[in-house]
């Protein structure tokens, strides 16, 4: 079982990554039916985007009235070794709340499983300036313990911006991969190749 | 008549608060949807009004067990998002929305999600009782106008339904019903019959 951590703002375009990601990894998978098993996590107690994943026929549990990075924890955990114990898919996609911190997820998943956890991180090119002035400690954390980041979005900036907004995502985390998307658009395969290595 | 759950809490910097409720759709999904996406934009003016920022405003409408549309909006354009409308008209459909937006008080995101739940049941030909669960102060509150409680979990007593209240969480929440008329100060909707 490999662990999957969905990071990224509100409204950056995680759901939207989701779908195409969970298609590729059922494409890829031997196990049509139990490949991919999402953990939605929604800090309000009214999920909105479960309802969307399982209308496209996936696999989804979900995780309300709390951020799994703090008073969610627990029951992440919990969701995580049933899910082991129940289904045992190939994958499980966690999909942060937006105001999530990633690494504080990872941590707790990887110290209870001993199961890698890569983290996708999904930046908005349309409000990063904003978001990034207005929260820069919440943003910055969100993309700097990332192995791929997503730069969502372009299509409402220009080139130039869109460019300067990778080379700031760059400068927080050198090493993680960094495609610029369109994620309400068809992504190519290769940005998925990140996740088999 | 319409029942509106509403839940409401912070988290840091975040106000999170939602609604849930079903509705018979006077006019069909296509119409509801389209409700439902006129008071997210004006949803957006209320932001802006408040100079406050949305993380997101999302609702969906549910119908059986399989179809669901989603609009959304971070503080733009409204997306939508989903199954395709139903063939058959639904009898009842669920609505949730719920909204994460920084730079307001807790209690005006709570109002703005109620006067979307009247809105969208007036043009239903509904009306609609609020059942709250919420982590914020009420301005009536016995501790007095002067209260300044700050604090995040702050939890309240006075409350008329106290002989039913079964607080029991750590975070001392109260979930209630009640005609929200009756103990809060802040502009509500007036429902017709």
């Amino acid at each position: 079982m490999k662990v999957l951590l969905l990071s990224g703002f509100l409204g950056s375009g995680k759901t939207s990554a989701l779908l195409q990601m969970a298609a590729y990894m059922v494409r890829r998978s031997g196990r049509k039916d139990t490949s991919v098993m999402i953990i939605e996590n929604e800090i309000g107690e009214v999920g909105v985007d479960d309802k969307v994943l399982k209308a496209q026929g996936l696999a989804v549990r979900e995780l309300f009235a709390g951020c799994a990075c703090c008073t969610g924890g627990a029951d992440l955990i919990s969701d995580i070794r049933t899910i082991q114990e129940t289904v045992d898919p190939e994958w499980i996609i966690i999909e942060a709340t937006g105001v999530a911190y990633p690494l504080e997820i990872k941590n707790n998943v990887e110290a209870c499983f001993r199961i890698p956890v890569k983290i996708l991180s999904m930046a908005d090119a349309g409000r990063w300036k904003r978001l990034h002035s207005y929260m820069p400690q919440l943003i910055e954390a969100q993309v700097d313990s990332a192995d791929c980041i997503l730069l969502n979005k372009v299509d409402l900036v220009d080139e130039e911006t869109a460019d300067h907004i990778a080379g700031e995502l760059h400068a927080y985390n050198p090493q993680a991969e960094l495609h610029k998307v369109i994620a309400n658009k068809p992504i190519d395969d290769a940005v998925w190749a990140f996740l088999e290595r | 008549m319409i029942k509106v759950e509403i839940n409401a809490r912070l988290h840091e910097e975040a106000r999170v608060a939602s609604a849930k409720f079903e509705l018979k759709p006077a006019a069909g999904v296509a119409a509801l949807r389209d409700q439902i996406a006129e008071q997210l934009r004006i949803s957006v003016l209320w932001a802006d009004e408040q100079e406050a920022m949305i993380g997101h405003i999302k609702a969906y409408v549910q119908w059986g067990t399989e179809a669901a549309l989603m609009l959304s909006t971070t503080g733009s354009a409204v997306e939508v998002k989903g199954s395709d409308l139903p063939s058959d008209e639904p009898e009842i459909a669920e609505v949730g929305i719920t909204g994460i937006v920084f730079g307001t008080e807790l209690e005006a995101l709570e109002d703005r999600l109620e006067g979307m739940a009247a809105a969208i049941a007036g043009q239903n030909g509904q009306w609609c009782v609020y059942a709250h669960e919420c982590e914020h102060h009420h301005h009536d509150h016995e501790h007095g106008e002067d209260c300044t409680c700050g604090d995040h979990d702050h939890h309240h007593h006075h409350h008329e339904h106290d002989e039913a209240c079964s607080c029991h969480e750590q975070e001392h929440h109260h979930e209630h019903e009640h005609d929200h008329h009756d103990h809060h100060d802040h502009d509500h909707h007036d429902h017709e019959d």
